[in-house]
């Protein structure tokens, strides 16, 4: 097991420049063909942003937001990352068939290389984020050095996700399907235009602890006390939140090893 | 270790009773009732398709080998699972030294980007790192003759250019284990006399290369060993000229 791991990291190790490459193929193809480029993926969540920002003001005030259109950019910024990401790497095993049945290299840095290149919008995005806190003239803290951290449990979360998807959907083809309705679920269970201490208040305990299962939360929260509040990350939901996605990202790469054995006579 | 091993040289590639079952079902993946049936514990019915059965050989290092059959016999399963692409069902495989596979030349190429770009991507994919690319690629250029092309996208390239490309940088990522599929298709009489020459250099520098071709013509120039396939079993197994006379003695 542990060989294999090893055996595993050095054989991704090796192809680092080929994950690389990927990288870079799928940022070019997609903006080649595209008149304004990295520009949409600003204009996204400005658009969400307006539109929540607009409804929770005027139409069903929320209470409980700090600095409000930034606590609700936080929370887009986070979901985004996942919504961004998954669909893309769900598709990547079987819309690179060629590569699967003819070269010999892991399998592992298809899904994981459109992760990475996604997460790279998803970074425009947090740039967004920087605009926002200046505009706001949020004071900026020490605290904001636990940013990256809390991007990279997300980003583990992804991988882990990401490759489970990509595996799945080689044996079962509507898994696109199942993770488009799996994210707009997603989007209404992340605190994104509500907060974690309210949800704390209103839900029994179970459901509350059933509830941070989901490392968005835990993240979001922890992303919004960090960067608004001036405050150390919640460290019962935040360590739930990292143990929820190192599991995820485990179990990721445990499934696609056993099942990328039958990629090449499947897809 | 045993003295015994000292004069013969490594086996590169050992095959020991290999067997490979396609499950033949009507759609590819998983359907809704296939899913229901596991779920209630009902045994699903599939069409088993052995593409190859108890498969015993070894290769050793430096040996120059052709797979010989008709269409369907098993060959490229064989190549894709001395590859590493495709797993057996039954047996095991053993392979040492770095595989450079032609399974199909070029297929690591995408239409949108440029020549210049895929050849990155292809060697990368391959096990190269930038620089060993970097060294390696005005001699991929220069080989595959698309010196003007270099910087086109892809889509544009005719399927014998692509397929020049492909080959010129399998070529050149210096492996020591080739696998050809048909590869001597490529392009017209001059390039596949310049393959051709490669491939004698291969030989001469002691890699080990098998060959999977319908032009036995080629195959008498640099290949010494043969093995027949047939419904996915070893018939004949030995020099070229006896496989290769056992096996258009039955053909006819």
């Amino acid at each position: 097991m542990i060989d294999n791991i090893g055996k595993l990291g050095a054989d991704i190790w090796m192809h680092r420049y080929a994950l690389r490459n990927l990288i870079m193929k799928d940022f070019r193809i997609r903006y080649r063909n595209m008149s304004l480029g990295v520009l949409w993926s600003v204009l996204n969540p400005l658009v969400m942003l307006g539109i929540l920002v607009v409804v929770f003001t005027y139409i069903y005030p929320q209470q409980g937001h700090v600095f409000f259109p930034i606590s609700v950019l936080l929370g887009i910024v986070s979901y985004n990352l996942l919504a961004l990401c998954i669909p893309a790497a769900t598709g990547s095993v079987v819309d690179n068939a060629p590569l699967v049945k003819k070269v010999i290299f892991p399998r592992h840095i298809l899904p994981i290389s459109v992760v990475l290149s996604q997460s790279i919008q998803g970074l425009t995005q947090l740039g967004l984020v920087a605009v926002f806190v200046l505009i706001f003239q949020v004071p900026i803290t020490v605290k904001f050095l636990l940013i990256p951290v809390i991007y990279g449990v997300l980003l583990m979360f992804v991988v882990g996700v990401g490759l489970l998807c990509s595996a799945f959907n080689v044996v079962f083809r509507d898994m696109r399907y199942l993770v488009e309705s799996a994210l707009t679920v997603m989007f209404w269970l992340s605190p994104v235009f509500y907060t974690l201490p309210i949800v704390h208040k209103s839900f029994p305990r179970w459901l509350f602890a059933l509830y941070l299962l989901n490392p968005l939360a835990g993240c979001i929260d922890a992303l919004r006390r960090v960067v608004l509040e001036n405050k150390l990350p919640d460290i019962p939901s935040f360590s739930v939140a990292v143990v929820v996605s190192l599991v995820t990202l485990i179990t990721g790469f445990a499934v696609f090893g056993r099942l990328q054995r039958q990629f090449a006579d499947l897809v | 270790m045993t003295s015994v091993t000292g004069n013969a040289p490594p086996a590169a590639i050992v095959l020991d009773q290999v067997g490979k079952c396609y499950r033949l079902r009507k759609h590819k993946t998983f359907l809704m009732h296939e899913l229901l049936a596991r779920v209630r514990g009902i045994p699903i019915a599939h069409d088993e398709f052995w593409a190859l059965r108890d498969v015993s050989f070894s290769i050793a290092a430096g040996e120059s080998l052709a797979f010989v059959g008709k269409n369907g016999a098993g060959k490229s399963t064989l190549l894709g699972l001395i590859a590493g692409t495709v797993y057996p069902t039954l047996g095991t495989v053993r392979v040492s030294g770095r595989i450079g596979a032609l399974l199909e030349l070029g297929s690591g190429f995408h239409p949108d980007l440029t020549g210049r770009e895929n050849i990155y991507m292809n060697a990368s994919l391959l096990g190269l790192r930038k620089n060993e690319v970097d060294a390696r690629f005005d001699r991929i250029v220069e080989f595959s003759e698309l010196q003007e092309f270099i910087d086109v996208p892809l889509r544009n390239y005719s399927s014998g250019m692509a397929m020049r490309l492909g080959f010129s940088v399998a070529i050149h990522t210096d492996p020591d284990i080739m696998l050809m599929d048909e590869v001597f298709a490529v392009g017209d009489q001059e390039f596949q006399q310049k393959c051709l020459a490669r491939v004698a250099e291969f030989k001469a520098q002691g890699k080990t290369m098998i060959f999977v071709s319908h032009g036995l013509e080629v195959l008498r120039g640099v290949c010494e060993r043969a093995i027949w396939l047939e419904h996915g079993k070893v018939l004949a197994d030995g020099p070229l000229e006896d496989v290769l006379a056992q096996y258009s003695s039955h053909a006819h």
